[in-house]
C-alpha cells in the first residue's frame, strides 16, 4: 500500500544493533526465550531482571533503550509501577521504548493516564516477527515525533504547536500521539480553558480514557468542582483500573470539603492498587486530617514498607507517622519508627535530618520530656547552619514553627521572614504560615510579618522594574543583580534580573559574560518553579540572543 | 481447614490456566524456533509442526477467552479505549497468522484505508481477529479477505473465506438476540460457539452514545463463503 507520508528511511533492524536491552520477567524460561529474539534481532547488550525492584535497580544504574517488562511480576510491583518510577526518577527518557507484556488482555490491569502509558503492549506468546514489528513502529514513531518533544522541553510551546499541526497536516499516520502531545503543550501553556476545550473535542471522538482525564483536571484548575467531580466518577465507572482518576476524584473531592469521601475513594483505589506508595501517602494524609488514626497509621507504615530499598522512601513518611502515633497515643512506637528512620536515612542527608529532628522534638514535647525536646531542636539547627543546602519549604516552616514552641521565638520568626521573601507570591505557602501562626495564638504578629516580608520583596522589585521602564538597561541590571544576590530562591526577581540582562544585551550587544549571568537567573526561576508563568516568553528571548538551547532543559538526548 | 484456608475451586481453576498458559507459550515458542530452523534447512515434516502451531494457538484463544470471562464475571468486564489505525490493527493479526495460512496455501488480502482511526480496546479486539484468522486454518480453502470501513457510523471490520460456510446454527445477527445472548444460536456448539460469545461480549462492551458494538455471521460474500462482521460504534 503505497502510503504518502512515510518517514523517508524507516528504522530497520540494523538500527537496533547497538541498543542495550533489559527483559524483566519473574519467569526464567521465558526471560530466556525473550532475551534469544532479541539477540535473533542483532541486539547486542542484553540483561535481565526477575521482579519489580531487581529492574529498577538496573534501570538506575544504567540506561537502556530498550525495556520489555511483564506487567504481573509476582508480589512485588506490579510493571505499571516500574514504568512510572522508571519515568519519576528519568531513569528511562522519551527515546526509551518500554513495551508492557501482558499475559491475557488489559482487564486485568491497572492502568496508567497519557504520560503513564507505556509504548506498546505485547501479548504472549509473541513471536519474534511481532517483536520486530513492534519495536521498529514504537522506534519509528518516536523518530517522526523527538523534534516535537525536544521543542517542548526548551518551553518552545507556539513552535511545537505549529509542528503538531504540521505533523497533522501531513497524515494520519501518529494522529493519536500527536493529539496526546497536543493536550500537554496546552495545558503546560495554561490557558486552562483553551485546554478543555480541546481534550473535549477529543473525548467527542469516542469517549478516550486521557482526553476525559484532561477535561476532568482542567475543570478541576477552573475551579469547577462538581464538573471535575463528575468527570472522574463517569471516567472511572468507564474503567475502574485507571488509578489515576481516583487520585484526582479524592483531590476534587477533598476540595470540595467531603474529606471523608475523599478517603472512601482513596481506600477503594488502594483496595485495587495497595503497593502504590504515593497514593497511601495520600491516604495516610487524609485518614489523619479525618482524625482516623488508625487507617492513617496503616497507610503511613504501608508507605514506608513499599519505599524500603526504593528511591521512593521519604523522611517525611517516618515523621508523619511519628506524629499520627503520638496522638494514638503510642509514644513508644512513635519513638521507635523514628529509630528506625534514623538507621534508613544518612546522617548528610540534611532533609532527613531536619524532619526527622523535628518529628522527635514534637514527640519529646508531648511526652513532657522537654530537655529532649530541645535538645532535637538544636541538633536540627546545628546541621542546618553547617550545611547550604535548601530543605523544602514546608519544612522550614515546621522548624520555625518547633522554634517557636520552644521559646525561641525570634529565631523562628526570622526564618519564616526568610522564606516568605524568597516565596512571596506562592499562595499557598503564605495561608500555610497564616494558620501556623492562629494555631500558636499569633496570628496578629504573623500578619504583620509577612505583610512586611512580602512588601520589602515588592518594593524591592518595583524600584528595579521602574528602572527598565525608563529606559536605564544598565543600572536596571545591576540593580537586580544585587537583589537577586539578596534573594537567590524568590522566582520573580530572578526572572526579572534574567529580563533587565536580556534586554541590555538586545540593545547594547551581548557578551559571552551577559549570557552566562542571564542563563544562571533563568537556571533559578526553572529550578524554583518550573511552571512560571512567564518563563516560556523569557526563553524565548533568551534563545533569540543567545542562539543556542539550554542545555539544563534537555533531557532526551 | 478453615475459611481463610480454603480456595474457591474457580480461583483455583484460573491459576491452574494461567499457568498452563505460561507453559503453552513456552512451547509455542519453541515450536515457532523449530519451524525457522526446519524453513533454513528445508525440512519435509513442516506440515505437522504448521498444525501443531494451529493446535497450540487455539488452545492459548481457549485459555485467554476462559481467563477473560473470569475476570470479567469477577470485576466488571473493563476495557480500554485508545484512539487507534485500524489497518495497524489489523496488520498485526495477520503478521502473527501469515506463516501459518501460507504454509497451507492460503491468500490472505487486506483492504482497508490508512486513514481509518477509531476508539476501541486494541488488546482485546487484535485478540479476537487473531483468534477468527487461526481458525481459518481449518475452515478456508485457499482465500481470505480481512476488510475495514464505515458503515453507518460504526466500524465494520469483516473476515470473509471461500470455505463451506457457517453451518445454519452459528448464522446470527447479535443485535436480534441482545439481551439473552445466544437465544437462538447456541454459544455452547464447540469451539465456535465459544468464540462468538466471546466476540459478542467484547463488541457489546464498546459503547457509545447509547449505541453498542454486535457482531454478525452469514454465509455468502465475495468468495461465497463465511462472512464473520465485527460492528463497533
Amino acid at each position: 500500500m503505497a502510503y504518502l507520508h512515510k518517514d523517508p528511511v524507516p528504522p530497520t533492524v540494523d538500527k537496533l544493533k547497538h541498543y542495550k536491552a533489559l527483559v524483566v520477567d519473574d519467569f526464567v524460561n521465558f526471560r530466556r526465550t525473550v532475551k534469544g529474539m532479541l539477540a535473533g534481532l542483532g541486539v547486542a547488550h542484553i540483561v535481565d531482571a526477575f521482579d519489580g525492584e531487581s529492574a529498577l535497580l538496573r534501570l538506575s544504574s544504567s540506561k537502556y533503550d530498550i525495556v520489555l517488562c511483564d506487567y504481573n511480576l509476582g508480589p512485588g510491583k506490579d510493571g505499571q509501577q516500574v514504568f512510572e518510577e522508571a519515568k519519576h526518577y528519568q531513569y528511562i527518557n522519551y527515546m526509551t521504548i518500554f513495551m508492557m507484556v501482558t499475559a491475557e488482555n488489559s482487564m486485568d490491569m491497572v492502568m496508567g493516564v497519557v504520560e503513564h502509558m507505556p509504548d506498546d503492549y505485547l501479548m504472549k506468546p509473541f513471536t519474534k516477527q511481532m517483536l520486530e514489528k513492534k519495536l521498529l513502529s514504537v522506534l519509528e514513531k518516536k523518530i517522526a515525533l523527538r523534534e516535537i518533544i525536544e521543542t517542548i522541553e526548551v518551553m518552545d510551546y507556539d513552535r511545537a504547536l505549529t509542528l503538531c499541526d504540521e505533523a497533522i497536516g501531513k497524515g494520519p499516520k501518529h494522529i493519536r500521539e500527536v493529539l496526546r502531545i497536543k493536550g500537554e503543550i496546552f495545558a503546560k501553556r495554561g490557558d486552562h480553558q483553551q485546554t478543555e476545550a480541546f481534550y473535549k473535542e477529543v473525548a467527542a471522538m469516542g469517549k478516550i480514557p486521557w482526553a476525559l482525564f484532561g477535561v476532568g483536571k482542567c475543570q478541576y484548575q477552573q475551579g469547577w468542582l462538581e464538573e471535575a467531580k463528575v468527570t472522574f466518577t463517569q471516567l472511572i465507572k468507564m474503567n475502574n483500573k485507571v488509578m489515576a482518576a481516583y487520585d484526582w476524584l479524592a483531590k476534587v473531592l477533598d476540595a470540595m470539603g467531603s474529606p471523608q469521601e475523599a478517603q472512601t475513594v482513596l481506600m477503594k483505589a488502594t483496595e485495587i492498587s495497595p503497593r502504590a506508595l504515593g497514593r497511601q501517602r495520600e491516604l495516610g494524609a487524609i485518614a489523619r486530617k479525618n482524625q482516623d488514626l488508625k487507617t492513617a497509621v496503616k497507610s503511613f507504615r504501608s508507605a514506608i514498607t513499599f519505599g524500603k530499598n526504593s528511591a521512593f522512601k521519604a523522611p517525611s513518611d517516618y515523621a508523619t507517622l511519628a506524629r499520627v502515633l503520638v496522638d494514638a497515643d503510642s509514644p513508644q512506637e512513635s519513638l521507635s519508627v523514628l529509630g528506625d528512620a534514623h538507621q534508613t536515612f544518612p546522617r548528610d542527608d540534611l532533609g532527613a535530618t531536619v524532619e526527622i529532628g523535628l518529628a522527635e522534638s514534637f514527640v519529646y514535647q508531648r511526652m513532657n520530656r522537654k530537655e529532649e525536646a530541645k535538645e532535637a531542636i538544636n541538633n536540627v539547627i546545628r546541621a542546618t547552619e553547617k550545611s547550604s543546602v535548601k530543605v523544602p519549604a514546608d519544612v522550614e516552616l515546621e522548624l520555625a514553627k518547633a522554634l517557636i514552641l520552644s521559646g525561641d521565638g525570634e529565631k523562628g520568626k526570622e526564618i519564616v521572614r526568610k522564606l516568605i521573601q524568597s516565596n512571596h507570591e506562592n499562595e499557598e505557602l503564605i495561608t500555610d504560615t497564616k494558620k501556623m501562626f492562629a494555631g500558636l495564638d499569633m496570628a496578629k504578629e504573623g500578619q504583620e510579618l509577612l505583610e512586611a516580608a512580602v512588601e520589602e520583596v515588592v518594593e524591592l522589585n518595583n524600584e528595579g522594574v521602574k528602572l527598565v521602564k525608563e529606559g536605564e538597561l544598565a543600572k536596571a541590571t545591576s540593580y537586580f543583580d544585587k537583589a537577586a544576590e539578596k534573594l537567590p530562591y524568590n522566582t520573580l526577581i530572578n526572572a526579572n534580573a534574567a529580563y533587565a540582562c536580556m534586554l541590555d544585551m538586545k540593545k547594547n550587544g551581548k557578551t559571552s559574560e551577559s549570557i552566562q549571568k542571564a542563563k544562571k537567573y533563568l537556571e533559578r526561576v526553572y529550578r524554583g518553579n518550573p511552571q512560571y508563568g512567564d518563563l516560556p516568553r523569557l526563553l524565548t528571548v533568551y534563545r533569540e540572543i543567545s542562539k543556542e538551547p539550554l542545555s539544563w532543559m534537555t533531557a532526551t538526548a | 481447614m478453615d475459611d481463610s484456608d480454603s480456595l474457591e475451586f474457580s480461583d483455583i481453576l484460573a491459576s491452574t490456566m494461567h499457568d498452563t498458559k505460561n507453559s503453552l507459550g513456552m512451547l509455542y515458542n519453541t515450536l515457532d524456533t523449530l519451524i525457522s530452523q526446519c524453513q533454513e534447512k528445508g525440512c519435509t515434516v513442516q506440515k505437522d509442526h504448521f498444525l501443531l502451531q494451529y493446535e497450540l494457538r487455539r488452545l492459548n484463544h481457549n485459555f485467554i477467552r476462559m481467563l477473560s470471562l473470569y475476570k470479567a464475571k469477577k470485576a466488571n468486564f473493563s476495557i480500554s479505549l485508545d484512539y487507534h489505525s485500524v489497518s495497524d490493527c489489523l496488520d498485526e493479526a495477520i503478521v502473527v497468522n501469515e506463516p501459518l495460512l501460507t504454509s497451507k496455501g492460503i491468500d490472505i488480502e487486506l483492504q482497508c484505508p490508512e486513514d481509518l482511526f477509531w476508539s476501541f480496546d486494541k488488546e482485546l479486539i487484535t485478540g479476537i481477529l487473531d483468534s477468527m484468522l487461526n481458525n481459518e486454518y481449518l475452515y478456508t480453502k485457499d482465500k481470505l479477505m480481512v476488510s475495514a470501513g464505515r458503515e453507518d457510523g460504526y466500524l465494520v471490520i469483516q473476515l470473509e473465506d471461500n470455505g463451506p460456510g457457517y453451518p445454519d446454527c452459528f448464522v446470527m445477527d447479535s443485535r436480534q438476540n441482545s439481551g439473552s445472548a445466544g437465544s437462538h444460536v447456541s454459544f455452547l456448539t464447540g469451539s465456535t460457539g465459544l468464540g462468538l460469545y466471546f466476540s459478542f461480549l467484547v463488541a457489546k462492551s464498546h459503547t457509545r452514545d447509547g449505541r453498542e458494538g454486535f457482531i454478525r455471521t452469514m454465509n455468502g460474500g465475495i468468495y461465497n463463503g463465511s462472512v464473520f462482521s465485527l460492528y463497533l460504534p
